[in-house]
């Protein structure tokens, strides 16, 4: 329970968590009070009030005995509140906190968390938590305070019934761990069985269209029956331990009340020593104790997944940034953007921290201030990791990266990326309006700025066709936007901020080659003094590029102009013969354009 | 007593890539309204799929019964002892109402037990029908259903309605039934002994239901809310870890943060009210019961006064009003559980109602084999209506001929792919396939005579034998293989631990992207289509894979009339003709060399790619080199 003790005593620094934890228990005690008294009214009403014919007691007794079940009521609900608003707002804290210090992870950190891992930690361990949390403060602690005071009243009472009622709560203990014992694993099983449907439900509707073309319907329905069939096999196990759980605790309530008569009635008739009075409140001590052993049972193994939800979450909250502030870190007012790599060899970090096998090798590149810089390679030849070292995503292993002659180590992160247009592979939008997604770089971009932005990006074409145009609605991750579109919004985004050295990541891929070559073209002229890097699989994109750099398995494999390569480099020649043809059909072509008459000539393909 | 299961995980799901062709997102994002049948006949629908067996649901009633009047008769005989034989000092009759009171007890474990066993069957063999029903009728409905929503969410709606339901059968069913019958047998018990304070007793069961209901409805109100405040947080939360590294990229984390916050305190706020109200039922119930207590000790305390009950009988009710609080709390607690399965069935119901997406003429005739002449003739096609994307598309294509699809995002080249399949409805014109129009024969009939080969390979989660298999179910072993050689992935699969019998993961991940082409193009393959339908994917630098994936692509087209959207010179070129299409209109149809001389649509869109300038200028250097 060390994780769930650490939190709690991080939370006592929650403004107004420590007066809600001491009031929401002190209610719990005092609702226990109440609860317990109850009984212990009833038994004097019958001893004394009853039994001795005395109406005042009868009435008297009866009285505060509802003023007390109203008394207990209130109590409680107030307790239900203050736990509630402490569950509730330890959640909130939780999320707060973890989500900020996800915002300074670096990349590698994220990599190896891995997003849907980090969904979970904020959402449902989160929620695991904080539910137990509210259980636990509603149920947990009183649940002791009432069995042993239970006990006692019974001891006080009939000393005669309480091994009645021990006995009886032993085999409840019994019943209920065995219960927990087989139980949890048959719900885990149950889980598993569950995932298994599910994920053929999954693949069957993403891949609905070669379902359809293959006719497969009854053949997938055959697949998902196997394993339905399974499923329903499965759950029933747990449902059927609860078969015999239930009427378990219902039959050593019962036979608790039959002992309690037995022992109780011998005792009475016997030697005198016990009441009746006290022989009927001995079944609701039994049931009230009960009820709190049962609920604590319950809450026994949500401890123990909380325990473990807090730990996850505590995992990300301890992680370190991979790529730290410098101590004596600098400004960065203004650059030229002349952006070199000076022997950069990189591997990526495993989750111990050792750095694994490197993806770069040895790499020298120079880009000028204003240079276009294209670099191509196949998928897993390190390009993306190429170019994540210039803004610091990731730090370089050995060499190092500078910009204007200055180790972007030594720069402040915020001051660095500042310079930086860096449009990600993944062209993620996010929900707001367009030009929240393309002002996400610089706030103060006003509507004309980003329109003119946009139409560089070829994005105002579309943009303006919405029925809002800038101020249109954009869903969830971009949802209602094609992948193309996306591109060039983000491409769009990269440009707001008017930065001296752009990143493009394979951001044209979508597209087609026309509109790509309008972008480029916008590109060049807009941005004349921007240091470009461009990262490409299609060799159109590159054409253009002042300088191309041709990876393989993380070493420059050739560099320089088109015209210079498609000379020089016969891997360069290959990819663009393979996805182009050769020179001497192109050459055929342009002859052909020239002579095709221009009137004839249709305008664009947009 | 209360019984909880664990909460289900939810698998996160694999988004599904938007269609080429815009599709209207505003009508992706609504569903249309749900048509509107009552929470009732809701309810009694999803109980028909519990009372199916009959024999069964009998005895679970019968069984129910006689649990509840075994657990009224425990606080009875107690009373009963005291009154008859401590009272009186009758120990030997004592231990005659002891014995009968474990006889109860016994009985009363057997009837519950039976009970909840035979639940968790019907409950199970419920869920089984259930789910079995829907993912049938999903299977036949048309894509226009899935375009209304994306793949992930109708896939997290059903997943989640469905655990609901579940919920509901498993726990709540029993406790409604358990709890209905408690209350008959312990009313009735209790009048048979004392109308007075029976009534005591049942004066707080209005109480109890009114804050039941109260509590119930509005903790139900406040849990929508919270579900909807839990969905923006979420919602907001998802993307921007998802653009975790596009926010730091724009160290955009301070104003992410700042709208995260206020979502997360709208969600706290919510949540400390859906978890108030939900915990305050158990407390009120409880204390409205105790109050029911001072009434029984009031009222019995009068009577006994008077000499009207014994003390005995004042025990008995005692007992009784405890025993009461259990169905009671009970029914609070699965209160909130029934709503929210019938909010989840009404939306499974919604589904199992959909209409049945394309259907054959009735007597429709098979189609066999076919020579593969294929003919468009006037075809108008919209998606949505009032949008159209294809307009009066004619062309005809002879048997094996291969016909590469070019022009724009958008202009329609997945359109007519989608509809040689009869994925699709159209709205004028006519398909025609060896001269037989498309709608006149059995749609899986046409469809088992037309392969496809995806741009996203389609892989499921096992063996590889498995997923080349499903072109042709009935192949064998050798002719699986046969296929992979075809298709160029004989080599790599040899190659993977196990070889043909090594598990995909889900989605073909543990597979490179060009690996799981190969395996698609064995599928097709394997199918021996007459007609086939080709999205290529856009071709890599890895010039290796691209090479087996050109030639397997050429080898399966031999011989076959084939659509190709295609991305590769080389298939382009080797086509037999080339629809260039621009706007869902055909602009210029055949071989790639005419309509290079025609030099007029093609040309140009053939031409873009080879940024023209910069190639001018090089050929220009060449020749200059040349020149001595």
């Amino acid at each position: 329970m060390t994780g769930i003790f650490r939190f709690l005593k991080l939370s006592l620094t929650i403004p107004g968590a420590k007066k809600a934890l001491v009031i929401s228990q002190l209610l719990m005690v005092a609702y226990a009070f109440f609860l317990l008294a109850v009984p212990w009214l009833i038994r004097i009403l019958i001893d004394e009030g009853i039994q001795e014919g005395d109406a005042d007691v009868i009435l008297g007794t009866s009285a505060i005995m509802a003023a007390f079940a109203v008394a207990g009521a209130v109590v409680a609900v107030a307790g239900a509140y203050y736990s509630a608003r402490m569950g509730a707002r330890f959640a909130h804290e939780i999320r707060v906190a973890l989500y900020e210090r996800i915002g300074r992870l670096s990349f590698g950190n994220l990599d190896r968390f891995n997003t849907s891992d980090l969904i979970v930690r904020l959402t449902s361990d989160t929620n695991i938590f904080k539910q137990t949390i509210i259980y636990a403060s509603f149920y947990l602690i009183r649940g002791p305070v009432i069995i042993v005071a239970a006990i006692f009243a019974v001891f006080v009472t009939s000393p005669g019934l309480v091994w009645v009622m021990i006995a009886t709560l032993l085999v409840t203990v019994i019943v209920m761990f065995v219960y927990a014992r087989y139980a949890g694993p048959m719900f885990t099983d149950v889980q598993l069985r569950l995932d298994t449907v599910n994920q053929v439900l999954q693949e069957n509707l993403s891949g609905v269209r070669t379902v359809k073309a293959f006719v497969r319907e009854e053949h997938e329905t055959e697949r998902y029956d196997a394993g339905n069939d399974t499923l329903r096999l499965t759950a029933r196990r747990p449902l059927r331990l609860l078969a015999v759980l239930q009427p378990s605790i219902f039959v050593v309530y019962f036979l608790g009340m039959t002992a309690a008569l037995a022992v109780g009635g011998y005792l009475a008739i016997e030697r005198g020593t016990v009441s009746v009075g006290e022989i009927t409140v001995f079944g609701a001590y039994l049931a009230t104790a009960m009820i709190q052993l049962v609920n604590v049972a319950w809450l026994l193994p949500e401890l123990a997944k909380a325990e473990a939800s807090i730990n996850r979450i505590f995992e990300v909250y301890d992680t370190e940034a991979e790529v730290g502030e410098a101590p004596d870190s600098r400004p960065l007012p203004e650059i030229r953007g002349r952006v070199a790599f000076e022997n950069v060899t990189f591997g990526y970090r495993d989750a111990d921290g050792q750095t694994g096998e490197p993806v770069l090798r040895n790499i020298n590149l120079v880009a000028e201030p204003g240079e276009m810089v294209a670099i191509l390679g196949a998928t897993g030849s390190g390009k993306t990791t190429l170019i994540n070292l210039i803004p610091r995503s990731y730090d370089v292993g050995e060499g190092r990266v500078t910009i204007d002659g200055v180790d972007v180590r030594e720069v402040q992160i915020d001051e660095l990326r500042s310079h930086i247009g860096y449009a990600l592979q993944q062209a993620i939008l996010f929900s707001g309006s367009v030009i929240d997604n393309i002002r996400m770089g610089r706030p103060e971009t006003t509507y004309d700025e980003a329109e003119a932005i946009a139409r560089v990006a070829d994005a105002h074409g579309f943009v303006s066709r919405l029925h809002d145009t800038y101020d249109d609605r954009v869903a969830r991750e971009g949802a209602n936007f094609s992948g193309g579109q996306r591109q060039r919004l983000s491409i769009a985004r990269a440009l707001a901020p008017r930065p001296k050295i752009l990143i493009l990541d394979d951001s044209t891929s979508a597209v087609d080659v026309a509109t790509e070559t309008r972008i480029q073209a916008g590109l060049l002229d807009v941005a004349k003094d921007t240091t470009m890097f461009i990262v490409a699989q299609r060799i159109s994109t590159v054409l253009v590029a002042d300088k191309i750099v041709v990876l393989r398995d993380g070493e420059i494999a050739a560099e320089g102009s088109h015209v210079e390569l498609i000379e020089s480099s016969d891997l360069y020649r290959e990819i663009y013969e393979s996805q182009l043809g050769t020179l001497d059909e192109a050459r055929d072509l342009f002859a052909m354009a020239a002579e095709r008459p221009s009137e004839e000539r249709p305008e664009g393909v947009s | 007593m209360s019984t909880k299961t664990p909460p289900t995980g939810s698998k996160e799901l694999v988004p599904t890539p938007p269609p080429d062709e815009p599709i209207d997102g505003t009508f992706l994002a609504e569903a249309a309204e749900p048509p509107s049948s009552s929470d009732w006949d809701t309810f009694k629908r999803l109980v028909s799929y519990l009372t199916r067996h009959r024999g069964k649901t009998a005895v679970v009633v019968f069984a129910a019964i006689v649990f509840s009047m075994a657990s009224a008769a425990i606080p009875a005989l107690f009373g009963l002892g005291i009154n008859e034989y401590i009272e009186k000092n009758d120990l030997n009759g004592l231990w005659g109402v002891v014995g009968a009171m474990a006889a109860a007890s016994a009985v009363a474990f057997v009837g519950l037990f039976v009970m909840t066993w035979l639940l968790a069957d019907l409950a199970q063999q419920a869920m089984y029908d259930l789910r079995k029903e829907l993912f049938e009728h999903i299977q036949t409905l048309s894509l226009r259903f899935y375009d209304r929503q994306p793949i992930g969410e109708l896939m997290s709606r059903v997943v989640n309605d469905i655990e609901m339901i579940n919920q509901f059968l498993a726990n709540g069913i029993s406790s409604i039934l358990q709890a209905t019958f408690m209350i008959l047998a312990l009313t009735a018990a209790m009048f048979a002994i004392s109308w007075q304070l029976a009534l005591a007793v049942l004066v707080v069961i209005p109480a109890v239901a009114l804050v039941t209901l109260w509590a119930g409805r509005a903790a139900g109100a406040a849990y929508t809310e919270l579900a909807q405040n839990l969905g923006e947080l979420n919602g907001y939360m998802e993307e921007t870890i998802t653009g975790q590294k596009t926010v730091q990229a724009y160290r955009f984390q301070t104003t992410a943060q700042r709208r995260f916050e206020r979502l997360s305190d709208a969600a706290r706020k919510g949540d400390e009210r859906a978890n108030y109200l939900g915990l305050l039922t158990e407390p009120a119930t409880i204390g409205i019961g105790n109050v029911g207590l001072a009434l029984v000790g009031l009222v019995g305390g009068w009577l006994a006064f008077k000499n009207i009950v014994m003390v005995g009988t004042v025990a008995a009710f005692v007992g009784f009003a405890r025993q009461l609080t259990f169905p009671l709390s009970d029914i609070s607690r699965v209160y909130n559980m029934v709503l929210q399965a019938v909010t989840g069935s009404r939306r499974v119901f919604e589904i199992l109602d959909e209409e049945p997406g394309i259907q054959d003429e009735p007597d429709a005739p098979a189609l066999g084999t076919v020579a593969g002449k294929v003919d468009f003739d006037g075809v108008d096609f919209s998606y949505v209506p009032g949008k159209q994307v294809l307009f009066d598309n004619t062309f005809t294509v002879e048997p094996g001929q291969m016909i590469g699809l070019c022009g724009p995002t958008g202009a329609g080249k997945s359109t007519i792919i989608n509809l040689i399949t009869r994925f699709y409805d159209i709205q004028s014109g006519d398909i025609e396939v060896d001269d037989q129009s498309i709608y006149d024969v059995q749609k899986d009939t046409l469809r088992g005579r037309t392969g496809v080969v995806p741009q996203f390979p389609v892989i499921f989660s096992e063996t590889v034998m498995y997923n080349i298999r499903y072109g042709r179910l009935a192949a064998t072993d050798k002719e699986c293989v046969a296929a992979a050689k075809v298709a160029n992935a004989h080599t790599f699969i040899e190659r993977l631990p196990g070889g043909y019998d090594f598990v995909l993961e889900e989605g073909g991940s543990n597979l490179s992207q060009g690996q799981r082409q190969l395996i698609t193009i064995a599928r097709a393959a394997l199918s021996d289509p007459d007609v086939l339908i080709l999205d290529e994917a856009t071709s890599s630098v890895d010039t290796r894979t691209e090479k087996l994936l050109q030639e397997a692509l050429l080898t399966l087209m031999k011989g076959r009339t084939s659509f190709v959207i295609a991305h590769r010179l080389s298939t382009i070129r080797d086509a037999h003709a080339i629809i260039a299409l621009d706007g869902g209109r055909v602009e210029e149809m055949g071989p790639h060399d005419e309509l290079i001389q025609k030099r007029g649509f093609y040309f140009d869109l053939y031409l873009k790619q080879f940024k023209r300038e910069l190639l001018e200028e090089q050929l220009a250097a060449e020749d200059e080199e040349a020149q001595p």
